[in-house]
């Protein structure tokens, strides 16, 4: 973890393998329910400073998200850029990130999240008898002041909630023509749960001015070092997904900790735990660490997705096993690797992308992109796909924008590739079919589409979730005593009172 | 000897080494025991204003010019600069370079004052030491001010003296106190007030800008 930063050793072995534990959220079936952002939110930030903070936050698109724009880098500079076919942070090289360390123009504040509140309850239960019901107003739970209005939230456009002119604040409907898109026959919408990447190139590490934050060699997990983090907040600009929370309390950065004591311990995450679609897959990747920097600095945006598929290695591969084990990695984590929801669905079947993957930090949360309703009717059977992905009611060009960096093909092909899942498996279970026609253009198997129902479909808990243990687990923790918390001993701990529900 | 003998004795021959003794224990003791704790306490986060851009950014860019004023105005030694600048001159550039920086410390500072004193997002958020310190700093800066423009108005000799006498202590001479046991009362101020801000540094937010990120700063040169 030391190495990180400050360069990698370089030289002697070919490939320096990693482990990664990896998520791959299935958008075609989110319901939007924010189950995962609640049990979340009661676990991690239920505390004072982080009112406002979702680690993990559900948003529907299009619309401009949370924190507001979080996609438009004009603004706030997040993500990586190539400079003389160098990468470079998109907020400057290390003397102009120092230079904005007095005064950051790049820096979201509190309103481009929301203003946490509170409604004054005791309005409700002390209240003398009236005529008209009494009404608990919101307080600030900054100022401890009364709010007239209600500005902005962390799911403020949720079900198309609002006019298309506000959704249209989404930067990624910028360069498309969405003449049409505000009639209710054309709308379209998709949830999109969003926590932290967990990038490969994070470029919240890079420019962090005290080297606080890190990412854990053993499962690939970015972390914030409380000790060492002095309050710079360059990380908080400097994240393209803007996942890095500035605890205005502690004047600290927090962010998602991929729930690491649960991972250690073979555990899912708590959003993916409670995820009642059965969405998330959380799984083990074994990257090839030194090829990094290079393909993070490919020329065109749109090669970054093949790239990144090329630093993930096959964990079946006899001389990745080898050179594996080779460099410590443990017997359970290429065994997970081998088992893996995540590398079945980002490289074998290739129907999850990365989100946006033009910012160049490589993020490891990918997505399947979400089906849709056919426009109009049009006889697709036998025919292909890809004709009836263009019917569908979210355009392709829209999910291009969000995960493969405008390329729609990319889209087109994972779209096709889950329809004729569906078409083999109609085949297989209602017409009886043992051995239905599969359209080899999509590069599938029959196996592939059996796996693909099982572990997309079926979603059982054992085959979304292959976690193995980490080597120093096994040691009891007592993980109640985790909650609403930082899941170790800061200054100022115990100091803290405990609120209605038990959380600090 | 008289009072004022003995207050201009302690205040100006023995506070500094009580105020250095205070600090340097102090600031072994937090950086050891407390480390974590050494932080900038931003408040951009809950207000994002132009108060408190332009104050953050004119004050801390005027207090490290300010800063470095200081220990070539006071601490260097007359065989450094004697062979190409007469006293003269160091007075010119001390009056003007002092009273540039300051005057834009100043004018920081008092924005950030105002700012830490009228807005409710920031007071929600301050405890005693952010009122204390803003206030402190502004007072500094003040009659740091006010003592360059005494100093354009008196001698040389004067001028020189402030730099004997920091000196002086430096070394440990026990007498130097008298080189500056004339001035104006508000040189001692601006002096007695420095000291008192050395004592609390090291147990409050101020103890931040020993945090520069010379790595940091280092990476930029070192590409790979």
């Amino acid at each position: 973890m030391g190495g990180w930063r400050y360069g990698r050793e370089k030289g002697g072995i070919l490939m320096k393998i990693q482990s990664q534990v990896a998520m791959v959220m299935n958008l075609d079936k989110c319901i939007g329910c924010h189950t995962c952002s609640v049990t979340c939110k009661n676990v991690w930030t239920s505390r004072k400073g982080l009112e406002y903070a979702w680690f993990n936050n559900v948003e529907t698109k299009p619309g401009p998200g949370y924190p507001v724009e979080w996609e438009n880098q004009d603004k706030y500079k997040g993500g990586w850029t190539l400079k003389k076919k160098k990468l470079q942070l998109l907020q400057g090289h290390n003397l102009s990130v120092l230079s904005t360390l007095f005064a950051n123009p790049y820096l979201p504040e509190m309103k481009d999240y929301y203003e946490p509140f509170t409604f004054d309850f005791s309005k409700l239960t002390g209240s003398e008898r009236f005529r008209t019901p009494p009404t608990a107003r919101p307080y600030s739970l900054v100022t401890g002041e009364r709010m007239e209005k209600i500005e902005y939230g962390p799911n403020w456009e949720d079900n198309l909630g609002g006019t298309f002119e506000a959704r249209k604040r989404d930067p990624n409907l910028k360069e498309l023509d969405t003449e049409g898109y505000e009639a209710f026959e054309r709308s379209f919408m998709f949830y999109l749960p969003r926590i932290c990447e967990h990038c490969l190139n994070p470029a919240c590490a890079s420019s962090c001015p005290s080297g606080a934050i890190y990412k854990r060699e053993e499962d690939g997990i970015v972390l914030i070092n409380q000790d060492k983090c002095r309050g710079w907040r360059e990380c908080v600009s400097a994240c393209p997904y803007k996942k890095i929370y500035f605890n205005w309390n502690r004047q600290k950065s927090e962010k998602c900790t991929f729930c690491y004591p649960l991972i250690e311990n073979g555990k899912p995450t708590v959003c993916s735990e409670s995820c009642v679609g059965r969405i998330r897959y959380i799984g083990v990747l074994l990257y090839d660490a030194d090829k990094i920097t290079d393909y993070a600095a490919t020329g065109h945006d749109r090669e970054l997705y093949q790239k990144q598929l090329d630093i993930i290695l096959d964990p079946d591969d006899p001389e990745v096993i080898a050179k594996a084990k080779e460099q410590g990695i443990s017997e359970a984590f290429v065994k997970a690797a081998q088992l893996s929801p995540t590398y079945k669905m980002m490289k074998k079947w290739g129907v999850a992308f990365p989100l946006h993957p033009e910012y160049r930090t490589l993020p490891m949360v990918w997505y399947i992109p979400p089906l849709s309703p056919i426009m109009q009717e049009t006889e697709a059977q036998g025919a292909s796909y890809f004709g009836t992905v263009d019917e569908m009611r979210i355009p392709v060009n829209y999910l291009a924008k969000l995960l493969t960096a405008g390329d729609e093909e990319l889209i087109r092909k994972s779209l096709g590739k889950l329809l004729a899942m569906r078409a083999y498996m109609r085949a297989r279970t209602v017409d009886k079919d043992d051995h239905p026609p599969i359209d080899t253009a999509l590069g599938l198997t029959r196996q592939d589409y059996e796996d693909m129902y099982r572990y997309l479909a079926i979603a059982d808990y054992k085959d979304r979730f292959v976690i193995p243990t980490s080597p120093g687990a096994g040691h009891k923790i007592d993980l109640a005593a985790l909650r609403a918390g930082l899941g170790y001993d800061y200054p100022g701990k115990e100091e803290e009172g405990r609120n209605l529900f038990g959380g600090r | 000897m008289s009072t004022s003998d003995y207050l201009n004795n302690f205040f100006l021959g023995y506070l500094p080494y009580i105020a250095f003794g205070v600090f340097f224990a102090g600031f072994i003791y937090r950086v050891v025991k407390r480390n974590n704790t050494i932080q900038a306490n931003s408040t951009q986060f809950i207000s994002k204003d132009r108060g408190l851009y332009w104050g953050s950014l004119l004050f801390h860019y005027a207090i490290i010019l300010v800063f470095f004023g200081h220990l070539f105005g006071l601490l260097t030694p007359k065989w450094v600069y004697d062979w190409f600048m007469s006293h003269e001159t160091k007075r010119m550039l001390a009056i003007i370079l002092g009273s540039l920086s300051g005057g834009v410390a100043l004018l920081g500072i008092t924005v950030l004052t105002i700012r830490r004193f009228t807005n409710k997002r920031i007071c929600a958020t301050s405890k005693f030491q952010d009122y204390f310190i803003v206030s402190l700093l502004l007072l500094q800066i003040a009659l740091g001010l006010w003592s360059t423009y005494l100093t354009s108005q008196s001698t040389v000799e004067e001028y020189m003296s402030a730099g004997n006498w920091a000196q002086g202590v430096a070394l440990f001479k026990p007498d130097s106190w008298r080189f500056i046991a004339d001035l104006d009362i508000v040189y001692k101020l601006h002096i007695v007030n420095g000291f008192l801000i050395f004592i609390l540094f090291p147990f409050t937010k101020l103890m931040h800008m020993i945090m520069i990120p010379i790595r940091f700063a280092l990476d930029y040169f070192k590409k790979f």
